[in-house]
């Protein structure tokens, strides 16, 4: 019997009910009667002060009139791994994950910035149990015509996965965020640096909706990335795996580049956080108005493609109080409309995750 | 009470989120002499430098402490004392782990958050509180009801200003009405404004 979005609700409120909130990392889910492990690798913290003002501004706007007074303390809530009941840890328990990645990030320019530092006080904090890993992340403003400046920040950002590599599992960049190209220099010493390292890239793909990202496909779509992904795909040097947040989500385009990649090439992940939101560029580069979310279409064809192998569940959470939960029931309800079996729903809620993710330990 | 349409509204506010890629409260505790539970008397200025009551000097008041709390109801107290204090709610509001309550006699809004299935219980923790009657006579750096203008001539430009609402990193939000009186004055945790991230520095530095 498939368990259904509502079920999984159902079920995660009556794990709640049972005290097992607090407990360390536990399989909260159950689908078509078999318990399956999750792990959410895509987790935002941060602070209401450090926000951009505009990125700051955009979000209050889509608060309602009669909440927006209280925002700092909604939001700080949603972005505190450790706030009881709604902060980060609290809402993928509250989901059933068993497992989340938090993201170091310096998107001043966007969305504001956590820095590593701030995501290393978290991953050692003793309420971390196992429950959590980052990714280290690098600020690239300024770095253009500063090549020094670049080697420090890439000296700095090794120094958290080399030291802490039972932490810092990997890399997370957001090219559009961060105003620089896929296939730019800097990204180049960045790609260079996760083969040095050994650990995976993840990078955002396709339109982000926060003011001043860039939406010029040379900063969204992985088709940019198609020479660089064969120049580390491990024959000629190191290898580098490639995590493709979002699916290039938002154009087609580069949603049909991600999968392409993902076909021709084993170091390309698909992850699939955001996936709500419909499609803003059709396959002919044409604006479209279409109102769907892009998700059914993306698992579609990641089953049809043969792909489920090589994708990650993930939420870009935790935002409000129950997203990353009605995230997982979303994918989950439309993984089994899709027609995935149950060890392919597996598969995606953790076991590509652990394959990807060498450095973090499944019995944490 | 709140309307249906605002609850429908809240659902759509966290649909809206869903596509964005993107501290702890503190267990506040007033200052001794700065706080005065709902009734109780004050005639001090309060500690902002606002006025000591909207309607006189003598008059019982309930203080807005920014970052603290308003009257005996502090950020970070737990659903239990709250009960205490306030009573069951007029209207309660839910979405996932996050409640909004709504106290009439007292004129108070109240932010908590609290595992699904439990309310006003020892596990909930107060985040924000409003004042949003400008019949009860409260007292602190705005009032509602108040007058944009008034406020910000004894309570300083706000750090930060989002549509009809102004936020102070002191911990306190004002949000006018089209009028351009104060319809609420929030308190929660305070925070401090740092646009540019701090230089990057390896693991030990």
């Amino acid at each position: 019997m498939s368990m259904t979005h509502k079920t999984l609700h159902a079920l995660a409120a009556c794990t709640l009910a049972a005290g097992l909130v607090s407990a360390p990392a536990q399989a909260s889910i159950e689908v078509n009667g078999q318990p399956l492990q999750v792990v959410d690798m895509h987790l935002h913290s941060g602070q209401f002060g450090t926000m951009n003002p505009e990125g700051k501004a955009f979000i209050l706007g889509a608060v309602p009139p009669f909440l927006l007074g209280h925002a700092p303390a909604l939001l700080s809530a949603g972005l505190d791994p450790y706030e009881e009941h709604a902060g980060i840890q609290a809402e993928t328990r509250f989901a059933g994950a068993d497992h989340a990645v938090v993201l170091a990030v310096y998107t001043a320019r966007t969305t504001g910035y956590y820095t590593n530092h701030e995501l290393l006080e978290v991953l050692e904090d003793p309420r971390n149990d196992g429950w959590a890993w980052g990714l280290a992340s690098i600020n690239l403003t300024d770095v253009e015509d500063d090549p020094e400046l670049l080697d420090s920040r890439l000296d700095a950002m090794r120094s958290f996965l080399t030291e802490r590599p039972d932490l810092f599992i990997g890399i997370k960049l957001a090219h559009t965020h961060q105003a620089v190209t896929l296939d730019d220099e800097a990204s180049f010493r960045i790609y260079e640096l996760a083969g040095e390292v050994g650990v995976p890239v993840l990078l955002h793909t396709g339109f982000s909706p926060f003011p001043n990202t860039i939406g010029e496909p040379e900063y969204y779509d992985p088709g940019y990335l198609t020479d660089i992904v064969t120049l580390f795909d491990g024959n000629n040097g190191p290898r580098v795996d490639f995590v493709f947040s979002h699916v290039g989500q938002g154009d087609a385009r580069a949603v049909e580049a991600a999968m392409t990649l993902a076909e021709s090439s084993d170091n390309v992940w698909l992850e699939i956080s955001a996936l709500r939101g419909p499609l803003r560029i059709d396959e002919n580069g044409e604006e479209t108005d279409s109102k769907e979310p892009q998700y059914p279409y993306v698992l579609e064809q990641i089953l049809a493609r043969d792909l489920v192998d090589r994708t990650i569940f993930a939420s870009d959470g935790a935002q409000l109080s129950g997203f990353v939960k009605s995230y997982l029931g979303d994918i989950v309800d439309g993984m089994i409309d899709a027609g995935y079996s149950t060890e392919d729903m597996a598969r995606v809620l953790a076991g590509s995750f652990f394959e990807a993710y060498t450095r973090a330990d499944p019995g944490a | 009470m709140r309307s249906m349409h605002e609850r429908m509204i809240v659902v759509a506010l966290v649909a809206s989120l869903g596509t964005a890629c993107g501290s702890e409260p503190a267990e506040g505790t007033p200052s001794a002499g700065t706080t005065t539970g709902a009734g109780s008397s004050s005639s001090t200025p309060d500690s902002s430098g606002g006025p000591a009551s909207s309607s006189g000097e003598a008059e019982p008041t309930t203080e807005i402490v920014p970052g603290v709390g308003i009257g005996d109801l502090t950020i970070g107290a737990r659903g239990d004392a709250l009960a205490d204090l306030a009573g069951e709610p007029d209207s309660s509001l839910r979405f996932g782990n996050l409640v909004l309550l709504t106290f009439e006699n007292e004129g108070l809004e109240v932010l908590l958050v609290a595992p699904i299935g439990e309310e006003l219980t020892a596990t909930a923790k107060v985040l924000s509180i409003a004042a949003l009657s400008s019949d009860i006579a409260f007292s602190g750096p705005a009032l509602p009801g108040e007058e944009r203008e008034d406020v910000l001539m004894r309570s300083g430009t706000p750090s930060e200003s989002v549509g009809d609402a102004d936020f102070y990193e002191a911990g306190w939000s004002v949000v006018y009405r089209a009028s351009g009186k104060a319809k609420s004055v929030t308190v929660f945790t305070p925070y401090t404004i740092a646009i540019e991230p701090p230089p990057m520095t390896p693991i030990g530095g």
